[in-house]
């Protein structure tokens, strides 16, 4: 079994959120799609870096899987100067305080007539649940940095973008996909 | 880990499916409408006497219009188009299964999610 789950110091990190007011969502790079590898959430109190980051498993005759995976911890200055410089601060308008943070956790299972098969445990999205509404940072795929952030008045898990994967479906190829939301 | 930090530019009037449309002038499309041809599931291949140079023309081409920026893990870059939510384009010059490689998401009506290696025409 693959995993690519967040750290338990990761985890409590984002959790340390809970209970602050939340102010911003933005980034050096974080263009008006709301579409980067670097994200950083700020609240009154701290501000976190959400990073997009690839495992490249190497699988023969030059080829790889590919799988994304978050790498968070406390911003550092020089990330929350950037970004206040480069203005990419967003949903700025809805301060309201963080009542919690979940995970969502995509249980993958890969099989296919003439590959190696393989299942994997992946964090897919955060979900940062506010007095007003939820904010989302998802991958766009299992095989790429990107993340983005969509924020929900309501939110349903089966509203969540769900992540696309290179691999085909065919008769001698599947892919199963099981989500659940996890509460940190 | 670094900061994600610099470098970012963009210009306008250009989409992702756009671009791989005009690419395909010079690097035609398979069956499923993806650059190169292909080689296992996820994976296709552009075979050219200089893959780093290949690698490098393709990106250009297919990150026009949209925001490049490095990515933060420092392994190549990164691309975002517009107010799309689905489209972005990743180009490490050294993957780790060897030479230089694009990942291409595409949304819309007929998504694609794929990786092309750029290799050495034997």
């Amino acid at each position: 079994m693959l995993t690519k789950r967040i750290s338990k110091i990761e985890a409590n990190l984002l959790n340390s959120l809970t209970g602050q007011e939340f102010r911003f969502i933005g980034g050096a790079n974080l263009a008006e799609s709301l579409v980067s590898d670097f994200i950083i959430i700020g609240t009154d109190k701290a501000a976190v870096s959400i990073f997009g980051d690839l495992e490249e498993e190497a699988s023969g005759a030059g080829s790889s899987d590919d799988f994304s995976y978050f790498v968070i911890r406390e911003s550092a200055e020089a990330e929350l100067s950037e970004t206040r410089k480069s203005g990419n601060m967003y949903l700025i308008d809805k301060r309201s305080s963080i009542r919690g943070v979940s995970i969502v956790r995509d249980q993958m299972q890969f099989r296919a007539h003439d590959e190696d098969p393989w299942d994997l445990a992946w964090d897919s999205a955060i979900i940062f649940t506010l007095d007003s509404g939820s904010i989302a940072i998802s991958f766009l795929s299992l095989s790429m940095e990107a993340l983005r952030v969509d924020f929900f008045e309501e939110l349903r898990l089966e509203d969540l973008p769900r992540p696309s994967n290179p691999y085909e479906e065919s008769l001698v190829s599947h892919i199963e996909v099981e989500r659940k939301v996890l509460s940190l | 880990m670094g900061g994600g930090t610099g470098g970012s530019y963009s210009s306008t009037g250009s989409s992702l499916a756009a671009n791989v449309a005009a690419m395909s002038n010079k690097y035609p499309l398979d069956s499923a409408g993806k650059l190169g041809f292909k080689t296992k599931q996820n994976v296709q291949n552009i075979k050219s006497a200089d893959p780093d140079t290949t690698a490098k023309e393709v990106f250009s081409g297919l990150s026009k219009g949209g925001s490049v920026a490095p990515l933060a893990n420092g392994n190549g870059y990164i691309v975002s188009f517009g107010s799309s939510k689905t489209d972005s384009v990743v180009y490490r010059p050294n993957s780790k299964s060897g030479g230089p490689a694009i990942s291409i998401k595409t949304g819309g009506r007929k998504p694609l999610d794929y990786k092309i290696h750029f290799v050495k025409e034997k």
